[in-house]
């Protein structure tokens, strides 16, 4: 356990640097970030100043080391745009995000676990047909337009919840939902499946033969099972909630997330926001990682961890 | 060297018989039949757009701004599907913006194929050092945060149509190598490429002749449930405002401008997101009949049902 903990830890860290290593390569090589971050009017010697302000000036390496050193210590510098430690301002954005991803997986665990188990019961039936097309039809929906339809059915023609910005947990209801409907199609699916493949196993029959309840059978037996799969799943809807959906959804709904702040440090030519946010998104997606692995552990002792 | 020979003098009647086959199946299924509908509209939609719109995407009226659908008051029939807040012709845009997203998505497709196809074939036919390296680097990239790479890297180069082709395999010639690899270690261990080895046939052409047949159905399924994903992702990052870029036309972006008038005009938000989902949709329900169709073990399982099902004498 030890060891192995160590191991993804070592893996995390290069996946960090590796990212670091890209954000700089990209800003700096690629792009010339002083051309991106100033207006097209400035002049040249703005330019120059601008520079020699921010160390774009010096040898590409002597940047390079610093960008990284100073990454590892999770400074990023002042933000251009709010003019403070962007990370400060990514630490202020992280919660709200957390709270909406959270939010919208504990909804889609529960709308989706029930489902599939039913629709398992009975593959091929008019139920199952049901969900299996509806979850199709709701996967095929561009999230942000999903979004946009539910702010034009529950905001603007029933309103019923506030479309834009944060404030109450009222605001945070269709964002959420938004979120949380693809998920939970994409859970329905796979519990249906697990459970099905569950169902036909050996055991099962011999839990029948013992006549225990079949509530209990489906419950107690079957669905611990299944669990596994569908737990991996649910981390890596978290992980697509966090490393990209957010932005979307977010910038829908106005929601002052992290996602939201990555398009708006884009739009406010921040570039230093916005490496704040790609280097703690990182962070946090391979934190999840390890959790999920050592949850495994847990879950299924069957599980070998190496 | 025996089955070489079989060649063209039997294998033409045989491909019509099988083509034939394959409509009168794809009839039976009709979720898969709706989803290639679905694709061949877009397909054709796309290269008949000029003949097809009803009016120029582009040209603007200060007279029918805002227009309802025709079935709605206030609307009519010059502007079936209404008009935007600079008087253009919501249909026209649908129709011309269907170009957009099936370039992206066979230029993607395309591009993110062959990197994946040939890095997974060097990984699972070479192994050892080739497939440790390339496994490693795709693990570390798995846990990239994918989208934010986009955003950095549209952060600092202009976006447009080609800069979306280039930078969208950047992430998805991952499944293809993922679902190449596990192919070829599979077939590496049956019995006929086995034999061929023996035989003395080079790398190449086992390769060739005796893995990349098994790889066909797959990657074609994967090739286009991966054209969804494209058209996906292409929408959002122009609805984000960091894809197509105006004058251009593509349905994300049509979403973005009529997201500013979700209070009096939900027409503009509605109608290119239908045609992003249906395109979508569409291509799910052809992936997942391909998918079972081009797969002899999922054709056994079918037949077998279908048996059963009838009250048959199978089960």
């Amino acid at each position: 356990m030890g060891r192995f903990l160590l191991k993804r830890i070592l893996q995390g860290a290069i996946v960090v640097i590796g990212v670091t290593v890209v954000v700089f390569v990209v800003t700096r090589l690629i792009g010339d970030p002083v051309r991106v971050m100033l207006p097209l009017e400035a002049t040249a010697e703005q330019r120059a100043a601008f520079a020699a302000q921010l160390g774009f000036d010096r040898p590409i390496h002597v940047q390079f080391f610093d960008f990284i050193g100073s990454a590892l210590r999770f400074d990023f510098g002042n933000s251009l745009w709010q003019d403070r430690p962007a990370l400060e301002i990514v630490l202020e954005a992280l919660p709200r995000t957390l709270l909406l991803v959270g939010a919208s997986m504990v909804l889609a665990v529960i709308i989706a676990v029930p489902l599939g188990i039913l629709t398992s019961l009975k593959p091929g039936g008019f139920l199952d047909r049901l969900l299996v097309t509806l979850s199709l039809t709701g996967l095929s929906m561009p999230n942000f337009w999903l979004g946009l339809l539910l702010i034009v059915i529950f905001g603007v023609q029933l309103q019923i919840f506030p479309i834009f910005g944060s404030g109450t947990l009222m605001h945070a209801v269709l964002p959420a939902v938004t979120f949380a409907l693809p998920s939970a199609a994409r859970l329905v699916m796979l519990t249906r499946s697990a459970m099905i493949d569950e169902l036909n196993k050996s055991y099962v029959a011999l839990v029948k033969a013992k006549n225990v309840p079949f509530r209990r059978l489906v419950g107690a037996h079957a669905f611990r099972n299944a669990a596994v799969p569908v737990m991996t799943m649910t981390g890596w809807e978290i992980i697509r909630a966090l490393a990209g959906y957010s932005v979307v959804v977010e910038t829908v709904f106005a929601w002052p997330g992290l996602g939201f702040l990555a398009i708006q440090s884009i739009t406010r030519q921040d570039l230093i926001l916005l490496q704040a946010i790609v280097f703690v998104v990182a962070l946090m997606i391979i934190t999840i990682n390890i959790l999920m692995d050592v949850a495994y552990k847990y879950i299924d002792p069957r599980i070998k961890l190496t | 060297m025996a089955q070489t020979v079989a060649a063209p003098g039997i294998a033409t009647p045989g491909i019509t018989r099988r083509f034939a086959g394959v409509v009168g199946e794809l009839w039976k299924d009709k979720a898969g039949f709706f989803g290639l509908l679905v694709m061949s509209t877009l397909i054709l939609v796309a290269i008949a757009a000029p003949i097809l719109a009803p009016h120029d995407p582009a040209a603007q009226s200060l007279s029918a701004r805002l227009d309802p659908p025709f079935w709605l008051e206030g609307g009519s029939l010059e502007h079936p599907l209404g008009t935007d807040n600079l008087g253009r012709d919501v249909l026209s845009r649908i129709i011309f913006g269907s170009r957009v997203s099936l370039i992206v998505g066979l230029g993607v497709v395309a591009i993110a194929g062959t990197v994946g196809t040939v890095l997974g074939l060097l990984a699972g036919y070479n192994g050892g050092r080739v497939d440790s390296l390339i496994m490693r680097w795709l693990d570390t990239q798995l846990a990239f945060p994918g989208l934010l790479l986009y955003l950095v890297i549209l952060s600092v180069v202009r976006p447009s149509l080609l800069v979306l082709i280039v930078i969208l395999p950047i992430n998805a010639w991952m499944v293809y190598a993922l679902l190449v690899r596990g192919v070829v270690l599979s077939a590496k261990e049956t019995p006929y490429v086995e034999a061929a080895e023996i035989v003395g046939a080079r790398p190449k052409r086992i390769i060739f002749r005796h893995i990349l047949p098994n790889l066909a159905a797959p990657l074609l399924t994967l090739a286009v449930l991966e054209f969804a994903s494209a058209i996906l992702a292409e929408a959002a990052l122009s609805f984000l405002g960091l894809g197509i870029q105006p004058p251009e036309m593509s349905w994300g972006l049509d979403v973005a401008i009529g997201r500013e008038y979700v209070f009096n005009a939900w027409w503009l938000v509605t109608f290119p997101g239908i045609a992003i989902a249906l395109t979508v949709l569409g291509a799910n329900l052809f992936a997942s009949w391909l998918r079972i169709v081009a797969d002899p073990h999922e054709r056994e399982k079918r037949f077998a049902a279908g048996v059963s099902m009838t009250g048959g004498r199978g089960a």
